[in-house]
């Protein structure tokens, strides 16, 4: 394995990912916390990098590289993001592969926040992007990788999140394939699709109805199919590179008293709490959540039947829901004979930190109730409050 | 998903891809209401207002355009001398046109003279005569004139009786000059010639001719003799050689007959024949004009303008008074007065009141002219024709005779324009009564508002068997004027006769608008409901959906209007009209269209 380590932070893994997928255009805006994303492409040479001036222009910048059959690197956070979503379904609409790499930052709602929370990127759940959660800079580059084959194949955007700070700030061993292996993975953009300036023709006019839904219904099994195209190319680029990435990452569920469901950095967090409470406590499964879109409603479903009860711990909230992927997780035992009780935990809104303490508050919290509150609860170092 | 790749075909069917270009790309389905230049429908209140029916919103946008023979045509569709009336017209039109919410009334007549005057029409040949059945108008006043004019104009051959030995009637033998030079009347009683109208002169019904004989003559027949009798003073002593009717003093005035007066003239009565007589009493060199009349000064029947003109020209008015007694000898009378109350009038038009105390000075005066409304001198009609004193008609001018329609004051019906109205309404019966058709039918395609004010050109074509006629349904008031295009703006100063050149000559007191005067005041006018080709619509359209035709007006582009209806948010003068798709739509669906 012709592979480099580097102590690298997840912005500069992300960025070299793109490199590496031989993108050599970035449309650029600065925002924190994927500030240094856009730093490093701009100290690389023979690689053009364009400041926009606000990120919708980023996106439609971006849009306008890929019709013209090259690929381009756009990454954003938060505000940045939000401000792109008229060109998020046009981007979706229209088949253009993008891929996009975010980095979390809570939305500007009572105040301006910096820190992590999922809502920016889940805000786009219905846009047609795939969307992937990372929990580590090495996940960030290979998933980076494996969302341009999947783009490409698929002829779908995709997103690669990670949490701001956590990952794009922090450090971390990082393998780095080089150029001619990750050429090889990724491939050329075959663009023969793109459009020639004769004849003329109109991309993305106005639809007429029938043909409008006919396209948003192609458009969802595409989004549906994508989960196999997922794990193939996947399974491929495990046989590259030795790392797995499955729509879904299970441990220890079988016969779990709780089966423990989270996204993102908070999984690190999750593994060391389980890990430091040994054969000690409850018996305890994890599931990480990898691929939100497509979403592994099967996967889900099979793992979550492992165990007795159901835990979800989310770094996002819709306001008068709950957790954005736990009430998404609630759909996987609709119209089914079997189902679990399901917990649904908030937790770390605005960045604030998600302790291994806290996640053993959670687990003990479970384990001693039977019935599950309809709404979300509320975990804090101090507690858990519905 | 089994291929290594989408094809690029399986990628180009899940993008949406077009040839077309933005006009081949139809996007009207997205409407649900529809824009529409529906003026036809529509009407301005002027035209509901005039009792004859002028297409006054047409005519100023033409006249405003520089095209006065062309505002010319379009007023003689309606009526038959425009330069008369609009001379002699009380104008009903201004005191509801639309602009006088906003700022003044149009003065349209002012503007129908000026175009009458600067618009001369071409001569004009005889319609061709269509019907062997001929019609005989009795009475050549403004009535007979107007029914005459119709229906000659509709094809029937038509002979008008006239006991005067000229035709005019009231406006040859009763308005005085200053109002209506005779001059004017001639010309446009040359050009009604012209257009076939056939005048026996000095011939009386009854004296030179029989009524039976003329019904016998003429399948239909119109009569309009107007009330020839003038009310007596019954207070008069005796008979008195000063003491005359106002009808008589005007006719000796008209035909230039009047002898020159001296010291005071007692007019009584309130109306426009008491002030035409104090007016030209005046000019015949009465040194003191002193009008009595039952009515307060707001009540009074005769038109506020001439009331206005009588006392500018130094006319004393008494209102609230009667004579109750005229005494005196031959040269010289004395009239006593007496204030009275509860003024009101009968149903035959003549007045009641009740005495009130006090006295007031008796008034002496070297004439008396009685002025006190007139009663019909009309011997030929059977009494079964008769109610309250006038002639009974139906809404189309249809007398108890067959075959026998009466208009003007004989059916009490005052003023020149009612005349008009009423005339151009029997021209309906009558022509429905040759054709054996029933009169009514017609009504729904040419009727505007409910006074009784119908198109002739409407009428023309309903008969001529147009189908599809768009009924005029509504009347466009000032809260459907797009009032931000209108910014106010003063009517014209009516330019009259200098006072120093007034005294004692019968010469026009009101001139005519100079001609840029005009333009510019029919500039004023909203046009309420008409498409003058402003373009808004077309400027204004964010689809390029308004498409100019060749010759007139626009079409809406239905494949690409969306219906966002800026069109006629923006057309400053509700020439259109948002209609929900599904009632336009051809197949009465209510779904919009692909």
């Amino acid at each position: 394995m012709d592979q480099t380590s580097r102590m690298i932070n997840g912005a500069e893994a992300m960025a070299t990912a793109f490199i590496l997928a031989g993108v050599r255009i970035a449309y650029t805006f600065p925002i924190t916390p994927q500030s240094e994303v856009m730093d490093y492409f701009a100290e690389q040479s023979g690689f053009t990098c364009i400041n926009a001036d606000s990120e919708y222009n980023v996106l439609a910048g971006a849009e306008g590289v890929l019709w013209s059959g090259q690929r381009c690197a756009v990454a954003t956070a938060s505000q940045g993001l939000i401000l792109m979503s008229e060109l998020m379904w046009e981007v979706s609409g229209n088949r253009l592969p993008l891929v996009m790499g975010v980095f979390n930052r809570g939305l500007k709602g009572p105040g301006w926040c910096l820190g992590s929370q999922h809502n920016d990127s889940l805000f786009m759940r219905d846009t047609g992007w795939l969307q992937f959660y990372c929990e580590s800079a090495q996940e960030i580059l290979d998933m980076v990788l494996i969302g341009f084959r999947l783009a490409e194949r698929i002829q779908l955007p995709v997103m690669i999140a990670g949490d701001g700070f956590y990952l794009s700030h922090e450090r971390e061993e990082v393998l780095v394939p080089s150029a001619a292996q990750a050429e090889t993975f990724v491939g050329k953009r075959d663009a023969s699709d793109m459009p020639l300036s004769r004849p003329p023709a109109s991309y993305g006019g106005l639809v007429p109805p029938q043909k409008y839904y006919a396209l948003f219904r192609q458009m969802h099994r595409d989004v549906e199919g994508s989960l196999e195209v997922f794990q193939e190319v996947s399974a491929e680029f495990e046989a590259t590179f030795g790392r797995r990435y499955d729509p879904v990452e299970e441990a220890d569920c079988d016969g779990a008293d709780i089966v423990l469901i989270s996204a993102g950095t908070i999984s690190g967090t999750i593994r060391k709490a389980l890990a430091d409470a040994g054969n000690s406590g409850h018996k305890v499964g994890f599931l990480k959540l990898r691929a939100f879109r497509p979403f592994p409603l099967r996967q889900l479903r099979r793992a979550m039947l492992k165990g007795k009860k159901v835990a979800v711990l989310d770094r996002s909230l819709a306001l008068g829901v709950g957790g954005i992927f736990g009430s998404e997780l609630r759909t996987v035992f609709t119209n089914q004979p079997e189902s679990r009780p399901l917990f649904s935990f908030v937790a770390g809104l605005g960045g604030l930190d998600v302790t291994p303490g806290m996640v053993t508050q959670l687990i003990d919290y479970v384990a001693r109730t039977d019935s599950p509150p309809e709404g979300a609860l509320f975990l804090t170092e101090a507690g858990i409050e519905e | 998903m089994s291929d290594e790749i989408l094809t690029p075909e399986e990628i180009l069917s899940r993008r949406f891809v077009s040839s077309a270009n933005s006009v081949q790309i139809v996007t009207g389905f997205q409407r649900y209401e529809r824009p529409v230049y529906d003026h036809d429908a529509k009407f301005a209140p002027c035209r509901a207002g005039c009792p004859t029916g002028h297409d006054i919103a047409t005519a100023l946008f033409l006249l405003s355009q520089g095209r006065p023979e062309l505002a010319h045509e379009v007023f003689r569709a309606d009526s038959p001398f425009p330069a008369v009336t609009g001379r002699v017209c009380y104008h009903p039109c201004e005191s509801v046109c639309n602009r006088g919410s906003h700022d003044q009334p149009l003065a349209i007549n002012a503007l129908e003279r000026a175009l009458a005057e600067y618009g001369p029409l071409a001569p004009e040949a005889p319609a061709p005569i269509q019907s062997d059945k001929t019609v005989g108008v009795i009475g050549a006043g403004p009535a007979g004139i107007a029914c005459a004019y119709h229906v000659r104009r509709l094809g029937y051959a038509v002979t008008v009786y006239e006991a005067n030995e000229l035709p005019g009637g009231v406006l040859q033998y009763g308005i005085p000059p200053y109002r209506l030079p005779r001059e004017v009347l001639a010309r446009e009683l040359t050009s009604l010639r012209k257009v076939g109208l056939e005048f026996r002169l000095g011939t009386r019904i009854g004296e030179h001719i029989g009524f039976g004989e003329l019904r016998q003559k003429h399948e239909a027949l119109f009569v309009a003799v107007g009330l020839g009798r003038p009310r007596a003073l019954d207070v008069v002593a005796g008979s008195m050689d000063c003491v005359d009717s106002g009808v008589a003093f005007l006719r000796a005035v008209s035909e230039g007959a009047a002898k020159r007066v001296s010291g005071t003239i007692a007019v009584i009565g309130g109306g426009d024949v008491a002030v035409d007589a104090a007016r030209s009493a005046r000019r015949l060199g009465a040194t003191r004009v002193t009008l009595c009349c039952l009515e307060s000064r707001r009540d009074m029947p005769a038109h506020a303008e001439e009331v206005e003109a009588a006392l500018r020209e130094g006319i004393e008015i008494i209102n609230g008074v009667v004579p109750t007694a005229v005494e005196g000898g031959p040269a010289k009378a004395v009239v006593t007065l007496a204030r009275v109350r509860n003024v009101g009038r009968r149903p035959d038009g003549s007045m009641k009141w009740s005495l009130s105390s006090g006295t007031l000075e008796p008034l002496p005066a070297a004439r008396v002219l009685c002025c006190l409304g007139q009663e019909p001198d009309c011997q030929f009609l059977p009494a079964e024709c008769w109610e309250n004193g006038r002639v009974a008609v139906d809404a189309f001018g249809q007398t108890r005779l067959p075959g026998v329609f009466a208009g003007g004051d004989l059916v009490g019906l005052y003023n020149v324009v009612n005349a008009l109205g009423s005339a151009k309404r029997a021209v309906v019966g009558i022509d429905s009564y040759l054709r054996g058709a029933d009169s009514g039918q017609a009504l729904p395609s040419i009727r505007l508002g409910d006074q009784g004010a119908f198109s002739m050109e409407a009428y023309r074509q309903w008969r001529a068997g147009a189908e599809n006629l768009p009924s005029a349904t509504e009347q466009v008031e000032v809260a459907d004027i797009n009032l931000d295009y209108f910014p106010k703006a003063p009517r014209p100063h009516l330019p009259r006769l200098h006072e120093s050149q007034q005294d004692g000559s019968f010469s026009e007191v009101n001139l005519t608008l100079v001609e840029m005067q005009a333009l510019a005041e029919a500039k004023r006018c909203f046009h309420c409901g008409l498409c003058n080709m402003c373009g808004n619509c077309l400027v204004f359209c964010p689809d390029s959906s308004v498409l100019p035709r060749d010759d007139w007006g626009f079409d809406i582009d239905l494949d690409h209007c969306k219906g966002c209806g800026v069109c006629v948010e923006e057309c400053p003068r509700d020439a259109m009209s948002m209609v929900p798709e599904h009632e336009v739509r051809d197949d009465g669906s209510d779904q919009p269209h692909d």
